[in-house]
């Protein structure tokens, strides 16, 4: 599946800063933020992306990474970072803050859902059957791995707190498919794209759980900039990488890598369905 | 018991003992080194069980506090999951985590410990107060507690509980082994045992067979073909044995000679006796023959000279009718009767009358005795003719002859000067069942030697004593066989 062994991600990404410190690029690196939305921990992914990066910007990349959307978040928003590939959640609780720079296209379009997962084993058919559970949340700022479970919820009348025993989150798609597998977790709500790589990646833990509910189809996480940076040349600068990232070798390495399809510029207007379920768990006061 | 043991022991040949014993002190020196090896096997696993599962615990530890502080379930799930890989250096079966009131705030295997269950109660007794490690052999698991406690304040446990079968196993495995070993060289030391002793004692069988064989009267020194096999200490046993055999045959053989040339002797006193018993009554003859001749015409002259010719001519068949009996060839034992007893008085007629011994006769035996006759008639007239030897001038030789008990006893007492040591050494040597006599000491009593072994043969036996007033008495006493007709009727 890919053309880089190991190995060589990670010589990529240990060398990169330093040759970013160094002759072969000037000025400030672009600082590129990351949510666990992708694939955490993957040292393999993320040298690929920043050797696509540097490559397409032509400029050092300082890839960032915290445990928590709200980290992530909060940088971006106090402008320490030049862009960051956020949820569709945050974006629009920052709505007018925060502006698009590009989608990631998933089967040829920017969506995604969120799965409802159960252990393989556990016989049930509806998420009505879940009450009394201990679910696992990615994360409180997570669209998939949140909002849309809560929104369902409320569109019950029903809030998280009530509807389960016990929630947790896990801080990571990866990590809510980890509980459900071990029984930690009797249920949990992720990231449908993350699920269907990782049923492709790591079969065994996949096949562990079962998804259980498919959510209508939801704007996927977007590549965010402060609404103020939008027309930065840097910025601009990563929206032609992005959408032209399957063009080049290493772009096409790191789509292969996200399983992706490539970058697009899409309308705000594509996470209108995400705007609306937190309009509707804030209306609920859930 | 000591001496049932000795006893017990005395009985079981060397060659088993020697090997019987090596296997005893060899299962015993077994025995204590497996116990001071597994022992010390336990010891040592149980202080590596302790290092290691403390340092797993530290470790552990380590990655659960930050969880257990904000009682994130999740996080603490995680690390006690990335921690799995370290399991197996402890065989770690779960680890939980508590919280301070027991709940569960996660584990390794959630869905036997759910989030915020309490522990089974079973598992429950093994979470000890003070921080450590309990073992239950029996169930081939060990529990460890720790506290985590930050700033003076417990804020959780964590328990685990560790699979010890495998260290179960290797004791059982080395239990096994040494079993195994120590069996193998038990059996070895037995077996070598065995062999060595069996080849130390092979000259005391080939010993004890020929000793056997001289016992049965074949005098036989051991071959060379088993002096050249033999070791250079049993080659000079067996020469040594050899020596002594030849010695032996040399003696006896040497014996036979002596008592061919008595019996020589004898032969020629007794020609000599009877030479004079017959040339007696030849010249009273020969005057009876002159007087017939020159008076036979008178009847009464003729007629005691005829009586008198008669009674001399039955005096000299009668000495060569004894003489006849005794010596002549017999090919078949022939029955003893009183006869053949009273025949002897003629036979020592020339010693009795040329000392002019007065003869005490009392010859009481039944007219036939289930006895060979002639080495009783050998052994009598032995003893006759001794007496009359050792008797002075004008003494008597007394002799009695009876039977009491179903045994003939014969006695001959004479008024010599008795018996001399020589004489009593004969008597014993001959009485000895296959005691070559010692040549140089025996050698004057041959004959007595001879009567003595005569005597044994017949299963009876020769004693020699003084003679209550004086002088020696033979004794000779053979038991009879109880259903011969001529004994009970003595009886």
């Amino acid at each position: 599946m890919f053309q880089l062994t190991r190995r060589t991600m990670i010589q990529a990404a240990l060398t990169a800063p330093m040759v970013a410190a160094g002759r072969a690029f000037a000025g400030s690196p672009f600082r590129f933020g990351l949510t666990p939305v992708l694939l955490d921990s993957d040292i393999a992914l993320l040298a690929q992306m920043q050797l696509y990066l540097q490559e397409a910007l032509g400029m050092a990349v300082d890839l960032v990474k915290r445990r928590t959307y709200q980290e992530i978040t909060a940088l971006l928003l106090s402008g320490e970072l030049d862009a960051a590939w956020i949820c569709g959640f945050p974006f629009v609780q920052h709505w007018d803050r925060f502006a698009l720079v590009v989608v990631p296209l998933y089967h040829q379009q920017p969506l995604y859902q969120s799965y409802l997962i159960v252990p393989h084993d556990r016989d049930v058919a509806t998420w009505q059957d879940l009450r009394g559970d201990i679910h696992a949340f990615s994360d409180p700022d997570s669209n998939s791995g949140h909002l849309v479970t809560w929104a369902l919820l409320a569109e019950a009348g029903e809030t998280p707190s009530a509807f389960f025993r016990e929630t947790i989150y896990t801080y990571g798609h990866r990590n809510v498919v980890r509980a459900v597998a071990s029984g930690l977790a009797q249920s949990g709500s992720v990231d449908g794209y993350v699920w269907d790589v990782i049923s492709h990646r790591d079969p065994d833990l996949a096949s562990r759980t079962r998804v259980l509910r498919r959510s209508e189809l939801l704007g996927f996480p977007p590549v965010a900039c402060l609404t103020m940076n939008q027309a930065a040349p840097r910025v601009q600068a990563l929206s032609a990488a992005l959408q032209a990232t399957p063009q080049s070798e290493n772009g096409r390495k790191l789509l292969e890598m996200l399983e992706l399809d490539g970058f697009a510029v899409e309308d705000r207007s594509l996470f209108d369905g995400i705007a609306a379920k937190y309009e509707l768990v804030k209306a609920r006061g859930a | 018991m000591m001496r049932r043991i000795r006893a017990l022991a005395s009985r079981i040949p060397l060659t088993i003992q020697v090997p019987l014993m090596v296997v005893a002190l060899t299962i015993l020196v077994a025995v204590v080194i497996s116990q001071v090896v597994l022992q010390r096997l336990a010891k040592e696993q149980s202080t590596a069980l302790a290092s290691l599962s403390s340092a797993f615990m530290d470790g552990l530890m380590t990655a659960v506090t930050p969880g257990l502080l904000t009682r994130d379930a999740w996080e603490t799930f995680d690390a006690l999951d990335r921690a799995r890989e370290q399991y197996e250096a402890v065989h770690a079966v779960f680890n939980v985590v508590l919280l301070p009131n027991g709940e569960v705030l996660a584990a390794s295997d959630p869905n036997r410990f759910p989030i915020g269950s309490d522990l089974p109660v079973d598992l429950k007794a093994h979470v000890i107060d003070v921080d450590g490690l309990t073992v239950d052999e029996a169930q081939g698991r060990a529990w460890l507690t720790r506290s985590v406690v930050q700033e003076g304040f417990k804020i959780g446990t964590v328990f685990s509980e560790m699979d010890i079968s495998g260290l179960l196993a290797v004791r059982r495995e080395v239990l096994l082994t040494l079993l195994l070993v120590n069996g193998g060289v038990t059996l070895l030391f037995g077996a070598g045992g065995y062999i060595l002793v069996r080849r130390m004692v092979t000259p005391l069988a080939v010993i004890r067979e020929a000793l056997g064989h001289a016992a049965e009267g074949r005098l036989e020194p051991i071959g060379a073909q088993a002096i050249d096999a033999a070791s250079r200490e049993h080659a000079g046993l067996y020469k040594q044995f050899n020596a002594m055999i030849n010695a032996q045959s040399e003696r006896e053989a040497m014996a036979i000679e002596l008592a061919k040339q008595e019996q020589l002797a004898m032969l020629g006193r007794l020609a000599s006796s009877m030479a004079h018993e017959v040339n007696n009554p030849l010249g009273g003859l020969m005057n009876a023959v002159d007087t017939l001749e020159a008076h036979g015409e008178d009847p009464a002259v003729r007629s005691r000279i005829i009586d008198l010719l008669r009674r001399g001519l039955r005096g000299i068949q009668q000495v060569v009718r004894a003489t006849l009996v005794t010596y002549k060839s017999e090919h078949h034992t022939r029955q003893l009767t009183n006869a053949d007893l009273q025949d002897l008085r003629f036979m020592i007629q020339h010693d009795t009358g040329a000392k002019n011994l007065h003869l005490d006769w009392l010859n009481e035996l039944p007219e036939t005795l289930a006895l060979d006759a002639s080495p009783v008639r050998q052994i009598v007239l032995n003893l006759l003719l001794n007496a009359c030897q050792a008797s002075p001038v004008g003494g008597a030789v007394t002799l009695r002859a009876r039977v009491s008990s179903n045994t003939v006893r014969i006695s001959v007492a004479d008024q010599g000067p008795g018996l001399p040591p020589a004489a009593l050494e004969a008597i014993s040597a001959g009485s000895s069942a296959d005691t070559a006599p010692d040549a140089s000491r025996v050698a004057p009593g041959l004959g007595l030697w001879t009567a003595a072994r005569l005597a044994g043969r017949l299963g009876g036996q020769l004693t020699g004593a003084a003679a209550p007033h004086g002088g020696a008495l033979m004794e000779l006493s053979i038991p009879v066989m109880s259903n011969q007709g001529g004994l009970r009727a003595v009886a």
